[in-house]
C-alpha cells in the first residue's frame, strides 16, 4: 500500500517534471530516458545516478506507470487528472457526463419517494446522500467544461496565426457541435433535464411539507432544503456556464463561417465573370463612392462663392457668323412635284436619255434639284430604266455633268 | 440644430476628401477623431449640402452616393476585381481571407500572381501587366483611402469591407435572381 503522504511529498518534490509530463501525456507516450532527462534539467546538480533512482521512486510510487507490452510510460490517470485539475488544463467533458447523472437523479428520486412512503429514514437519508453527491458531480462538469472550453478558445487564438481558422478551430468547432449544442438541446425548457429537475425539486418540497405538517422525521428536515437549495443552483449554474461558453465560442464560429462564405463566394463569383463578362454583374454589386451630383452641385458655401464670382464677369462670346460666299440672291423657284414629274415623264417621255429629257423639260431648275430628281425617277419602277453604256455630257448652269445615263428600256425595244 | 464652427476646424479639409470620394478611417488620426467625436454635428450640414455621411462600425467615413461617374465605375469594378483576386488567392494559400488582406503587405509579386490568374478579367477593365495594375489600382486606392503605403508596397484598410459586403451579399443577389428567372 502506498502512503499517500509520501505521494503527495513526492507529487510537490517532482512538480515541474509532472506539469511538463502532464502537459506532453495529452499528444504522446515517454520512455524511461525521457524523464530521466527531464529530471536532470530541473535539477541540473545532481547526477544522472540520483536522477535515475528518482525516476525508478516515481514508479514505485505508481506516479508513472509501465504501458502494456511496451517498454514506455506514462502518468498514472488519476494523478494525471488531479494534475489538470490543478493546473485548470481541463479537457471537455461529454454531454453523456451529465446525461447518465440526471438519469441517475432519476432513479435515486423514485427510491427516495418510496423510502419516504415506507417511513424508511436510513434509506431516505443514503438517498438524500447520494443525490447530493450527483448534483456536485454535475455542478463539477459544468465548471470543468467550462474552463476546458476557455482553455480550447486561448489555445485557438493563441495557435500559429499562419495556420488557417479551419484547422485552428477544428477542436473549438468540436466543442461547439459535440458539447453545448447538446447541452443546450438537454437544457432546453422541454428537455429531460429540466424536467427531472422539476420533478425532483416537486418531491423535494413534498417531502419538506410532509415534515413540516406531521414533524414526523424532523432531522432529516435540513439535508432536504441544502439538496433542493443545491438542485435550483445546479440548474442556474448549468445555463450561466453554457451561456459563457457559448458567448466565448460564437465569435470564433462567426469568424470561421464568415471567411468560408467570402472565399466560396470569390471564387463563386470569378467564375461567373469569367463565363458572363464584367459589367452586367459587378455593375449592380459594387458599391459607389463619388458621383457627378456630389462633384458638381453647388453645395458647400465656397463653391456658391466661386460661382457667383464667375458670374459677375460673364460675358457670352459673340457668335461668329461664317461670311456668305453666294453673293447672288436666289430666285424664287417652284420645285415640281416627284409624282408630277414622274407622271409627266411617263407620258412624254419617250426619250432614251433620262437626264437629257429633265435638263430640257426643267431648265430652270438648280442642278442639286434637278439631279435629286433624277435620282427619283430612276428607282421609278413604272419608268422601265437601265444604264446606258455609253457616257452622256451635259452642261446646267455652268456645271459639266458627265454620266452614263438612264434610258427608258421599254422605248428602246419599240 | 445649432453648429458652432469653431468646433470643427477640420470641416473644409473633411469635406474636400469626403467630395472627392476618400473613405476616412482611423489612420487619418486628426480627421478620424474630430468626426468620430463632432459625428452629429457634420451629419447634419452634411445633409443640408446635400450629401449623406455614413459612418461603419468597422472604423470609417465616407459620402454616400447613389450613383458613380462613368470613370468612378470602371475604378470600383477594378477595385472590386482586385479584392476579390486576392480573396481567392490568399484562401488558394491556405490563409483566412479576412485576416490576410488586412494583414498582408502586397507587392508586386502578389499583383502579379492574381493578375496571371485573372488575366481574361483584368484585361477586359484594360490592365495588362502587374505595373498597370499597381497604377491603376494601387495607387488609386490609396487616393481613395482604400489602403495606406507600405514602403513600395501597399496595405488594405477597412473601408474595403464596403466590397467584401458586397462579396457577401453575392448569395442573396443570386437568389433573387433566380426566384426573378422563375
Amino acid at each position: 500500500m502506498i502512503s499517500a503522504r509520501k505521494l503527495i511529498r513526492c507529487l510537490d518534490e517532482f512538480w515541474p517534471v509532472l506539469e511538463t509530463l502532464a502537459l506532453r501525456s495529452q499528444h504522446h507516450t515517454f520512455s524511461f530516458q525521457d524523464v530521466q532527462s527531464l529530471v536532470q534539467r530541473y535539477a541540473a546538480q545532481q547526477t544522472s545516478e540520483q536522477c535515475f533512482k528518482d525516476v525508478q521512486r516515481l514508479l514505485q510510487l505508481e506516479i508513472l506507470i509501465p504501458m502494456a507490452k511496451s517498454s514506455q510510460l506514462e502518468l498514472n490517470r488519476a494523478v494525471l487528472e488531479f494534475l489538470q485539475f490543478l493546473t485548470q488544463e481541463l479537457t471537455l467533458g461529454t454531454v453523456g457526463d451529465i446525461e447518465s447523472r440526471i438519469l441517475e437523479l432519476n432513479r435515486l428520486r423514485e427510491k427516495m419517494t418510496q423510502a419516504a412512503a415506507q417511513k424508511d429514514t436510513t434509506e431516505l437519508r443514503r438517498f438524500v446522500r447520494l443525490m447530493d453527491e450527483r448534483v456536485r458531480e454535475v455542478v463539477k462538469h459544468f465548471r470543468k467544461n467550462e474552463l476546458a472550453i476557455k482553455h480550447l478558445v486561448e489555445q485557438a487564438k493563441a495557435d500559429d496565426r499562419q495556420m488557417s481558422l479551419a484547422k485552428r478551430y477544428a477542436s473549438v468547432m468540436d466543442a461547439f457541435d459535440e458539447y453545448i449544442e447538446p447541452v443546450l438541446q438537454m437544457i432546453d425548457i422541454n428537455g429531460p433535464f429540466q424536467k427531472s429537475i422539476e420533478a425532483l425539486e416537486h418531491a423535494l418540497s413534498d417531502q419538506i411539507s410532509f415534515i413540516e405538517d406531521t414533524g414526523f422525521m424532523g432531522n432529516d428536515k435540513e439535508p432536504l432544503i441544502q439538496l433542493r437549495t443545491r438542485l435550483l443552483e445546479m440548474n442556474q449554474i448549468g445555463r450561466e456556464s453554457l451561456i459563457r461558453s457559448t458567448d466565448q465560442l460564437m465569435p470564433l464560429r462567426e469568424e470561421l463561417r464568415k471567411n468560408t462564405l467570402v472565399s466560396r463566394n470569390a471564387s463563386e463569383l470569378l467564375a461567373r465573370l469569367r463565363k458572363q463578362g464584367l459589367e452586367p454583374l459587378l455593375d449592380g454589386l459594387v458599391p459607389k463612392f463619388s458621383s457627378d451630383l456630389q462633384k458638381f452641385s453647388l453645395g458647400s458655401a465656397n463653391q456658391i462663392t466661386s460661382y457667383m464670382a464667375e458670374l459677375t464677369e460673364y460675358e457670352d462670346e459673340r457668335y461668329q457668323l461664317p461670311d456668305a460666299i453666294d453673293q447672288t440672291p436666289s430666285s424664287n423657284i417652284r420645285v415640281p412635284d416627284v409624282q408630277d414629274v414622274l407622271k409627266s415623264a411617263r407620258s412624254t417621255a419617250k426619250k432614251t436619255d433620262l437626264s437629257r429629257w429633265l435638263a430640257d423639260s426643267y431648265p430652270q431648275l438648280p442642278v442639286d434639284e434637278l439631279l435629286f430628281l433624277y435620282q427619283e425617277l430612276s428607282r421609278a419602277p413604272a419608268l422601265q430604266l437601265e444604264h446606258a453604256t455609253d457616257t452622256t455630257e451635259l452642261e446646267i448652269h455652268g456645271y459639266r455633268l458627265k454620266l452614263h445615263p438612264f434610258i427608258n428600256s421599254g422605248a428602246d425595244r419599240k | 440644430m445649432h453648429l458652432d464652427l469653431s468646433l470643427l476646424p477640420q470641416l473644409a479639409e473633411i469635406h474636400k476628401k469626403l467630395m472627392s470620394g476618400y473613405h476616412i478611417s482611423e489612420q487619418d488620426f486628426a480627421l478620424w477623431t474630430e468626426l468620430d467625436a463632432q459625428e452629429e454635428a457634420y451629419s447634419a450640414l452634411f445633409s443640408a449640402l446635400g450629401n449623406q455621411l455614413k459612418r461603419d462600425s468597422r472604423g470609417y467615413f465616407y459620402f454616400d452616393a447613389d450613383d458613380a461617374t462613368v470613370t468612378m465605375g470602371k475604378i470600383s469594378r477594378l477595385f472590386a476585381l482586385t479584392i476579390f483576386a486576392l480573396v481567392e488567392h490568399f484562401s488558394d494559400k491556405g490563409l483566412d481571407p479576412l485576416r490576410a488582406l488586412f494583414d498582408t503587405e502586397i507587392d508586386h509579386e502578389i499583383l502579379s500572381n492574381i493578375l496571371q490568374q485573372q488575366y481574361h478579367l483584368f484585361e477586359q477593365l484594360e490592365v495588362f501587366s502587374a505595373t498597370d495594375l499597381k497604377r491603376e489600382v494601387a495607387n488609386r486606392m490609396l487616393r481613395h483611402g482604400f489602403a495606406k503605403a507600405q514602403g513600395d508596397n501597399f496595405k488594405l484598410l477597412p473601408p474595403i469591407y464596403r466590397y467584401l459586403d458586397a462579396l457577401m451579399a453575392v448569395d442573396a443577389v443570386t437568389e433573387q435572381e433566380e426566384s426573378a428567372d422563375v
